[in-house]
């Protein structure tokens, strides 16, 4: 297990910035939850490596939606993204096209093309040689090309790039004597390029900072808005990319705020968290229908929904302190949860949602204690995983790291739901636990899982495993709890919370692992986060106008495509 | 146990059977449009110059028929235009009778015992041609079997009629049978009280005043609310091997064969071949000169029916008698059962007339199993609401009500189990919140029980109205926080035989309508008729099963709309 930024391994970090000469000693007691002294300056950061990223299946087909309209129709499966160092973000920069992913690539290029330039979206689209009928039309040709290679690169073409485009557009005219193919053929060509399926960074000379890299505009525009968004800049934003006033700290601020203040932030918040829960797994989630006849798609389906109203509703509408989603009585109720909870929902709960406050008695507060999280377990269909849980805990949560199990594990003992003697999953684990292989690993993992057995594999509140009481009691960090309700305070109160949040968040948003150059900043941010009261709209603000979420590290520059 | 309707998919077959015979008998002067239908009921004929034995109030001195068939005229699903299934079935049908300027045949069936018969069977035998003479329908017995909603105002109960120059053409004679046919013949007729320019299709508008005021009722001051989803009602007539040794049959081909002459049999034979018989058209023609037995069933001897033995059945003491001693008055003496859980005087009289029959046998029944797979699919969603609860043990005074909803029931992947917990908003379609009841009631020893209403109805989705007189609820607390319980009342047993009158069904569900026919009759116990002497009513007793749910008042769009908004009287 890895421990996050503790305290103590904090102070190990302040003796690297020393050698950064930062003023960072008043951040150990900051992150511990007190606030940054005022004047601390914001370090250095070295930066780390820029990145190649492939979009994912939302921010292709929201690129798509916000450069030609909604109603583009995004055909074609997706290859599946790869989850790494806790993230997809990450993942989404170490993954390849396979040949079968370039063809669904390829087609859907084709198809995207031929609906833009269909005769319900050309006249609004195209605004040059409505009449060319077979005839090219090269200025038109470049100025449309030009117009939406923009868009869908996130910069500017060079000239190479339209010429070559534009190219494929008069070869495909004349090839069909059609001017609107040989346009389709020339999109579907954009459509196709590295340079849009990925995000491909480029760094430049920091002129701020002699000797170092920073991305250029361009690239930064693309990683703000992708990180408040989800979605490729907008044309303000490039165009403040284009102007050079994105590099400046006051131009940047603007374009970040107006971005923050966007209802389209509710997009990023929404993938970020996504993300970080892991809510990939959904994706064919099942349970066993004879033993959870309740849980059907549209259950699984606003569970997931809940748990992200919930945290949209309570970082951004309430801006309340991100520790408290693990203790909140507010979510929100469809009429499926409404059963699930035995619980009556008014008219806004059909097909809708209705606001909740779980009762001061309920067994229910936290996200950790809804259905998203207690039945995203895609291994065990039929019964609840201790281990799966608490593994989920310490690493989407505190961002600790959980070995996997060994090869040669046996199960049975731990899976035998029915095993006439060890009727609970608590006594199932301590018998499995005999095992000194797999003792290590079960501590840290099992507490918090055992805790959360008091709920079912899909969410509902059980005080029984067959017909045997279920303890729920614990330790964490040393502290006594009686039940999941107590452990989610003792959570909440955990420093690795709020920093897991913060390192994920940036990870998040440069699609790497943090490089070690980059932690001394990554510990102001955990202060700077407390300071400004765990806000998260604050956090991402301040990730988003650091010089740190720009910086790039020399010695792993990303290949200049341009 | 049987749903005493016709499920759809066999009334469209008896359309299209009905058309058949029509083409095949190629009856004269008639076409599909200006055909006839036909009930099982009282209509009533006067013949100038012959005053008739009946002593009721209405049509006194006119001659009561049983039963009743405009020859060859299709009946209707309703005589809206909207999907009989699940669309709008608020329409009151006119007239079934032939349009004016039409020649056509009427047959009436009058029981033998009847004083008027001697005249009509003498007029028979001379062909006694009569210049005129009236005729009038039950306008709400003609009226097509799935419609709903009351009869508007401006329509009589009676449809009535002149006909001109009428012969009774033919009156076959069959010992054994109870009732004697009358064929009547008609050059013209006249319609008397119905615009016959007028479309036939009538929208029944529900003024939202008039719509039951049944909402869902939120606990307070210390009361509280338990909602329950109906997740199976049909009529409480399960039985064992050994209450029915031996199960009722369809009509064998002796059955169809025995009271045709050898020339109708020759060709019958005939026409169908190495195939054989076809139930539908084929077997209900089976009455002296091909009759049809499932629209006159009394023209035709008893078959005979195989009833339930059984001492135990569901269902409540609706008479108050438990057999001992005579029975109250207006009650005709039967046989009592024993609840399940040892109350006696149960009056459950359809058990004995249908428990063996095998489409109508409580859930192993594919008629009621068919019924109610179109309600697990959201046909119609119905919940029972028990509110005013200080005492889940003891209470005397609860509410009890029965709510339709518009949102569809939830079950498992497997489609068998609903889930219980889920919140439903009551309908705003008056199709449904039409039929919406509250009646007090109480708690005993956790056992819910209403007082009796004098008539409840039901919409069971794709069956006609369901109407019990005289009837109560009962519901029993389950140990997984569900309700099992009964509503039971009498039903109109000449309505019941009415919706069963398919030659497709008996094939379907096993019973011979005659059979059925004669057995209600015998088995009626209650409405006493003090004008006929007669029972019109029998116990009748529906099983309902439930989960646990949740009613939620309506969302303000949809209380404005009830309010009298139209556009929402639909359902999501």
């Amino acid at each position: 297990m890895t421990m996050t930024r503790s305290k103590a391994k904090m102070s190990s970090r302040i003796a690297k910035l020393g050698v950064l000469s930062c003023v960072v000693l008043t951040l150990i007691g900051a992150a511990s939850g007190s606030a940054t002294a005022p004047g601390v300056s914001e370090p250095l950061s070295g930066g780390g490596p820029a990145t190649l990223r492939r979009l994912n299946e939302e921010q292709y087909k929201r690129s798509i939606a916000q450069i030609f309209g909604a109603d583009i129709k995004v055909p074609g499966r997706f290859e599946p993204p790869v989850r790494e160092d806790g993230l997809l973000a990450v993942g989404d920069s170490k993954v390849i096209v396979t040949p079968a992913g370039f063809e669904q690539y390829a087609i859907r290029s084709r198809e995207i093309a031929t609906n833009v330039l269909d005769d319900t979206h050309r006249s609004k689209l195209l605004d040059c040689g409505q009449s060319a009928g077979a005839t090219f039309d090269n200025a038109c040709a470049n100025s449309f090309l030009g117009k939406y290679g923009r868009l869908l690169f996130r910069r500017p073409l060079t000239q190479g790039e339209l010429a070559s485009v534009t190219d494929v557009a008069r070869r495909a005219t004349q090839s069909t004597a059609s001017f609107t193919k040989g346009l389709q053929s020339g999109l579907a060509a954009l459509l196709v390029s590295p340079s849009f399926v990925f995000r491909i960074e480029t760094a430049e000379q920091d002129p701020g900072r002699p000797g170092t890299l920073r991305l250029n505009s361009y690239s930064l525009a693309s990683r703000i808005s992708f990180l408040l968004w989800n979605s490729p800049p907008d044309e303000e934003l490039l165009s403040a990319a284009a102007d050079g006033s994105l590099q400046t700290q006051a131009g940047l601020e603007r374009q970040v705020d107006r971005l923050l203040a966007s209802p389209q932030l509710e997009s990023g918040v929404r993938a970020f968290f996504s993300d970080m829960f892991a809510f990939d797994q959904f994706a064919g989630l099942s349970k066993d229908n004879a033993l959870f006849p309740i849980f059907n798609p549209r259950l699984r389906d606003d569970a997931q929904e809940q748990t992200l109203r919930t945290v949209v509703d309570h970082l951004l509408v309430q801006k309340a302190d991100y520790r408290d989603l693990l203790t909140t009585k507010k979510t929100f109720l469809s009429r499926s949860l409404g059963a699930l909870y035995g619980v009556k929902v008014d008219y806004r709960g059909f097909g809708g949602w209705m606001p909740y406050t779980f009762p001061a008695d309920s067994p229910h507060a936290g996200i950790l204690t809804l259905p998203a999280f207690l039945m995203l377990d895609p291994s065990h269909e039929g019964r609840s995983s201790p281990t799966i849980r608490g593994k989920s805990v310490r690493e989407n949560f505190l961002c600790e790291t959980v070995p996997s199990p060994p090869a040669n594990v046996n199960f049975s003992l731990v899976q035998d739901v029915n095993d006439p003697v060890r009727k609970t999953a608590r006594e199932r684990l301590t018998a499995h636990q005999d095992n000194p292989v797999c003792a290590g690993c079960h501590k840290i993992t099992d507490p918090i899982g055992l805790s959360l057995e008091n709920y079912t594999p899909v969410g509902a509140f059980r005080a029984q495993e067959n017909g045997v009481s279920i303890d729920a009691s614990g330790k964490f960090a040393g502290k006594p709890y009686k039940n999941a309700i107590e452990l989610m305070s003792l959570l909440r109160e955990s420093p690795s919370a709020p920093t897991c949040v913060v390192q994920r968040t940036y990870e998040y948003g440069v699609g790497r692992k943090i490089a070690a150059a980059e932690e001394p900043w990554l510990e102001y941010a955990d202060a700077r986060f407390a300071t400004d009261g765990y806000r998260y709209p604050a956090l991402l603000r301040m990730i988003a106008v650091s010089p740190a979420f720009h910086a790039v590290a020399p010695a792993n520059v990303a290949v200049n495509f341009k | 146990m049987s749903v005493p309707a016709r499920s759809v998919a066999h009334l469209r077959d008896r359309l299209l059977s009905r058309m058949g015979q029509a083409a095949l008998t190629g009856l004269v002067g008639l076409t599909w449009s200006a055909t006839a239908s036909a009930y099982i009921g009282d209509s009533f004929l006067s013949i100038p110059g012959q005053a008739g034995a009946y002593r009721g109030t209405d049509h006194k001195r006119w001659i009561r028929a049983e039963s009743n068939e405009w020859s060859g005229r299709l009946r209707k699903i309703n005589s809206g235009a909207t999907d009989p299934l699940a669309g709008d079935k608020l329409f009151f049908g006119g007239p079934n009778a032939p349009r004016p300027g039409n020649s056509g045949k009427l047959i009436l069936t009058l029981a033998k015992t009847n004083p008027d018969l001697r005249f009509l069977m003498d007029a028979c035998s001379k062909k006694l041609p009569i210049a005129e003479l009236s005729y009038a329908e039950s306008s709400d017995r003609a009226r097509p079997v799935l419609e709903l909603g009351p009869r508007p105002a401006e329509f009589p109960a009676f449809w009535e009629y002149r006909l001109k120059g009428v012969q009774v053409a033919d009156c076959p004679v069959l010992d054994g049978a109870e009732q004697q046919a009358i064929v009547l013949t008609f050059q013209d007729i006249e319609w008397l009280n119905y615009d016959a320019n007028k479309s036939l299709a009538n929208k029944v508008v529900v003024d939202p005043d008039d719509l039951p005021k049944v909402a869902p009722i939120e606990p307070s001051g210390g009361k509280t609310t338990k909602s329950f989803l109906i997740t199976w009602i049909a009529p409480a007539t399960g039985t064992t091997s050994e209450q029915c040794p031996v199960l009722n049959t369809k009509p064998s081909d002796a059955d169809v064969y025995r009271y045709l002459s050898v020339e109708e049999a020759t060709q019958l034979r005939a026409r169908t071949g190495e195939k054989g018989l076809t139930a539908g058209l084929q077997t209900e023609l089976r009455g002296p000169h091909r009759l049809n037995v499932n629209l006159l069933p009394g023209v035709i001897p008893d078959p005979g029916m195989h009833e339930a033995q059984s001492p135990t059945a569901l269902g409540i003491d609706l008479d108050g008698n438990d057999e001992r001693g005579a029975p109250p008055k207006g009650v005709r003496k039967h046989r009592n059962y024993v609840s399940p859980d040892g109350r006696t005087g149960i009056d459950n009289q359809l058990f004995a007339v249908m428990g063996c029959i095998p489409g109508f046998r409580g859930t192993q029944g594919y008629r009621n199993q068919t019924s109610n797979a179109r309600r697990a699919d959201g046909n119609v969603v119905t919940l029972v609401e028990v509110s005013g609860i200080d005492n889940e043990q003891n209470d005397d005074h609860v509410e009890v009500a029965i709510i339709y909803a518009m949102d569809k029931p939830i079950r498992d992947n497997s489609g068998h189990k609903f889930i219980p917990g889920y919140t439903f908003r009551p309908a705003t379609d008056p199709n449904f919140a039409l039929y919406n009841i509250r009646v007090r009631g109480r708690i005993v020893n956790g056992v819910v029980e209403t007082d009796r209403l004098p008539k409840f109805q039901a919409n069971l989705g794709q069956d006609p109205l369901l109407e019990l007189f005289n009837a109560r609820m009962r519901f029993e607390p389950q140990p997984d926080g569900s309700m099992k319980g009964v509503i039971a009342g009498y039903r109109d047993w000449r309505s019941l035989a009415d919706s069963h009158a398919s030659g497709y069904s008996e094939g379907l569900f096993g019973y011979q309508q005659p059979a059925l026919y004669y057995a209600l009759k015998r088995n009626a116990d209650g409405l006493y008729n003090p004008v006929t002497g007669e029972f019109d009513g029998i116990s009748t007793v529906y099983e309902v099963d439930t989960v646990p749910a949740f009613l939620t008042a309506p969302a303000p769009h949809d209380a404005r709309v009830a309010q009298g908004e139209p556009s929402a009287r639909k359902n999501p």
